[in-house]
Parts: C-alpha cells; sequence; structure tokens
C-alpha cells in the first residue's frame, strides 16, 4: 500500500508546554482519514508541523516520499491544505484569489481554473469579493484553492467548522466525491465524531497531545463497536481521560 | 526559481490592487505637480528662491526620498508583512510549495519594485511639471536620470529595514507607527550625536545630494556604497532569521 503521508515520532511543544508528543501514523493512497479528538487535543498543531505553518522539536514528516523539512518545496508540490479557517484574499474576486494560487504549479491553465470553480460551485460568483461571501462559499473557495495543485493529498483542519447543516452536507459530499472520482487523498480533522464516521475509512484518535490510536479502518471498529463513539470514549478511557 | 518569480508577480500584484497604494501613488503625482506651479509663482515674487527646470527634479527627489518615500515604504511594507500576518493570509503562500527563504525575498523585491514605480512617477511628473514652468527641454535627462537611480539603493535598505521592524508586528498600524517613530528617532538622534550622522543609512536617503557636494569622490563613495550595502544585508538577515521562526 503506498504512503502518501508519513508522520514519524513528531514532537512539536509551546512555550506553556503544551503541544504534541510521539506523534506516528501513516496514510495511505486513497484514504479519507480522520483524525479525531477534543478541542485542543493538538490536531491543529500537528497538521501546522505537517504543512510547515510550525516548526517541530522532534520528529520527522515524509509526504508522498519526500521529507518535509529538507525537501519542502517538493513535499508541498502536490498537497492543497485548509488549515485552522478559510483565510483567504478578501479584497480579491474568487477568480483572482486561484490565479495566485496557480502561479505556484506548472501547467496551470484558465480552464483548470474554471474547473475548479464549477467542482466548488461558485462559478457564477467568480468575479464577486471575497468579503461579500457567506462563511460557506468562503470555505468552499478555500477547498478550490487547496485542490488548485491537482493535489494527490488534501489537508483539511475541520471543514465544517462554523458550517450550517446545508453548508455541511455539502462540504462532505464535496469531499467525498474528490474522493471517489478523482483518487484523492484525505487527512481531515475533527472533533465531531458523527462527521468523521461519516466522511472517513480510517481513524487517528488524539488527546491531550498524544495519539491514542494510530490509523484504524472504521469498518473493522464498527463489527466490535455500536459506533465510532463508543469506540472512541474506550479508546480514551484506556488512557485515562474521557469523562 | 520559477516559484520566486511566481511569488513576486503575486506580491507585486497583492500590493497594486490594495486602493491605498494605488491612491498614495496618484497623491505623489498631484502634490509633485502642483508644488512646480506653486514654487514658480512664489519665485516671481521673492528672488531668493532659485528653481530652474534642471533643479526642480532634484529638488523633488530630495524632498519626495527624505519625507514621502519613507512613509510609503513603511506602509507597504507593513501591508505586506504584518498586514498578512494579522489577517492570516500569510498562510495562503506559506502553505505553497515556495520556501520560506523564498518568501521573504520575493516580497523584498514587489517592495523595491513599488520603491522604483513611486520614483519613477516622481521622475516623470517633475520633468513634465519642469518643462511646463520653462516651456523648455533642454536639460540633462541623463543626469536627473540618474540622480533617481542612485537614490533607489537607500530607499531598499530603508524597505529591509522596516520589513526588519514588521516581523515584530502583527497588524500593520503598530509596525507603521514604530518605523515612524524609529525613522524620527535616529534622524533626531543624529542631529545631536556628532558623527552619527554619517553612520547611519537614513541621512543617504538622497544620496545624489552628498554625490554633488565638494564633487565626486570616488573612494568616498565607495565607502558609503558598501556601508549602505552592509546594513541592507543585516536588515535582511535578521528580518529573514525572525520570519522563518515565524509561527502562523
Amino acid at each position: 500500500m503506498e504512503t502518501v503521508l508519513k508522520v514519524d515520532c513528531l514532537t512539536k511543544l509551546y512555550k506553556n508546554g503544551r503541544g504534541v508528543r510521539d506523534i506516528s501514523f501513516e496514510v495511505h493512497k486513497g484514504d479519507v482519514f480522520g483524525f479525531l479528538g477534543p478541542n485542543g487535543a493538538g490536531k491543529t498543531t500537528v497538521m501546522k508541523s505537517i504543512t510547515g505553518l510550525n516548526t517541530f522539536k522532534s520528529g520527522k514528516v515524509e509526504i508522498l516520499g519526500f521529507d518535509s523539512k529538507t525537501q519542502f518545496e517538493k513535499a508541498l508540490a502536490k498537497v492543497g491544505a485548509i488549515i485552522e479557517t478559510a483565510d483567504l484574499y478578501e479584497y480579491m474576486s474568487a477568480y483572482y484569489n486561484l490565479k495566485i494560487a496557480s502561479r505556484f504549479y506548472k501547467n496551470m491553465e484558465k480552464y483548470s481554473i474554471d474547473e475548479i470553480l464549477d467542482i466548488v460551485k461558485l462559478t457564477e460568483f467568480k468575479k464577486e469579493k471575497v468579503s461579500k461571501f457567506s462563511l460557506g462559499m468562503k470555505q468552499r473557495l478555500a477547498l478550490a484553492l487547496a485542490l488548485i495543485s491537482k493535489p494527490e493529498l488534501v489537508i483539511l483542519d475541520e471543514p465544517t467548522n462554523g458550517l450550517d447543516i446545508e453548508g455541511t452536507v455539502a462540504m462532505r459530499n464535496l469531499i467525498s466525491e474528490l474522493a471517489t472520482t478523482k483518487g484523492i487523498t484525505f487527512f481531515i480533522s475533527s472533533h465531531l465524531v458523527h462527521e468523521i464516521e461519516l466522511m472517513c475509512n480510517r481513524v487517528a484518535i488524539i488527546n491531550r497531545g498524544q495519539l491514542i490510536n494510530n490509523g484504524e479502518d472504521i469498518k473493522i471498529i464498527k463489527e466490535k463497536y455500536a459506533s465510532l463513539e463508543d469506540f472512541y470514549m474506550d479508546e480514551v478511557k484506556k488512557v485515562g481521560g474521557g469523562i | 526559481m520559477n516559484n520566486l518569480k511566481a511569488n513576486i508577480i503575486n506580491e507585486v500584484e497583492k500590493l497594486f490592487l490594495k486602493k491605498k497604494i494605488i491612491v498614495f501613488l496618484i497623491i505623489t503625482a498631484i502634490i509633485c505637480f502642483l508644488s512646480a506651479f506653486f514654487i514658480s509663482a512664489i519665485q516671481a515674487k521673492l528672488v531668493f528662491i532659485a528653481v530652474d527646470a534642471t533643479s526642480f527634479p532634484l529638488m523633488t527627489l530630495s524632498v519626495f526620498t527624505n519625507i514621502f518615500l519613507p512613509l510609503f515604504i513603511f506602509m507597504a511594507v507593513a501591508e505586506i508583512f504584518s498586514g498578512e500576518l494579522g489577517d492570516k493570509s500569510l498562510k495562503l503562500v506559506l502553505i505553497r510549495p515556495i520556501t520560506r527563504l523564498k518568501v521573504f525575498i520575493s516580497k523584498n523585491i514587489a517592495i523595491a519594485i513599488y520603491i522604483i514605480i513611486n520614483l519613477i512617477v516622481v521622475f516623470v511628473v517633475s520633468m513634465f511639471s519642469s518643462i511646463l514652468i520653462s516651456g523648455k527641454s533642454s536639460f540633462s535627462i541623463s543626469h536627473i536620470m540618474f540622480a533617481y537611480f542612485i537614490d533607489i539603493f537607500p530607499a531598499v535598505v530603508l524597505a529591509l529595514f522596516a520589513s526588519f521592524i514588521s516581523q515584530f508586528f502583527k497588524s500593520s498600524s503598530g509596525a507603521i507607527i514604530t518605523c515612524i517613530l524609529f525613522f524620527i528617532a535616529i534622524k533626531v538622534l543624529s542631529l545631536f550625536i556628532s558623527g552619527l550622522n554619517n553612520m547611519v543609512f537614513t541621512s543617504y536617503l538622497n544620496w545624489y545630494s552628498l554625490w554633488s557636494i565638494g564633487g565626486f569622490n570616488f573612494f568616498r563613495t565607495i565607502n558609503i556604497l558598501f556601508m549602505i550595502l552592509s546594513y541592507g544585508v543585516i536588515f535582511f538577515t535578521t528580518g529573514y532569521y525572525i520570519f522563518d521562526k515565524k509561527e502562523v
């Protein structure tokens, strides 16, 4: 099985002593890999370390076989990401946001931008300024920005955060569609068990900065447990956490 | 290399898509144009002011590089570094396949291009105004062009200084105010501390005017050039060091 993302003994500690310790897991090609944990567990820290937004103390991150520290450009060449929030250039149009991002990739033509806008259903708003967009539209544009690299791996940090029910369903369907039709591997973090259960095929659980499960198959989990929620609670209890 | 080029284009575009940058360029052109008519009007009444067609573009250059250009540089640098950190759009570049060194270089090159565009605007408007005032165009354009060209270097160093200061701020307004205060403090201190004026880079913002005092001295010019470059290297290195360690 081809490994798209390999995180090995990643440790990142902040000045206040919080952070993540000894995180190791692998994401394989074709996975929709869920990264589940409560707020403040360290999900975003891990994602920021993978994408180079954070520096980390020790450990190794390999994306598509390239070391993220020493071969950063090659490692990130086929990666798209939304980290924390859908940050965009608010003073630009949707089209211009994509055009700016597309310059980093070879062979990105106008039709590619139009095609991506079509995928996220923003074609009719492409000339509108992003500052006028709703949160759901911004989230979809952020996903379009993640897709502009024609990625093999897309990293999404809480992609449905702040979205209403319709927006959440639309985003979830979009991710599933892209995984199925384009063969994109997804690495998605969430604090919502239900979200992970609906979108992902594998799940890793993080709690208090430590990984307590590094990538179980959700189908196998469901054979043993009534729901992913039960599995999560059981795993957390094993390490002395939970309610 | 391609990514560096891509980000230089992106940074320049981002800068010029902001309305205030364009507005300030237009204001510069208007002030420059109107001041030519103001000076020519009072010159007719006050004998001791002598501004001719050749000296007007150089006088404009002196005023612009010492007062307006530093302000514009601080504003642009603050937007491009602290502003992007504040509105979190810096993340959009950092998650692309481009190293932080290239991001830092491209942002500074974009500022240098912005400086050059500003100087071109002032040059063109002041030359045009001069022709209108004197009604002739017999002055040495190459001489004036050279004056504008060499003043690019100290301005770029000032931009590197501002980009170093901006690394400590998450809001563009904080960065602009601090840059201005530092700039004023250096200028004031150099008035009171003897010898400081020769050592600080801000004294050479209108480098050309110093060339013309007492004639051209090759060794003195080389000495100043290396000093300006040294300041540039120091500000670039320290600025990049902080930028590289920044957690976004």
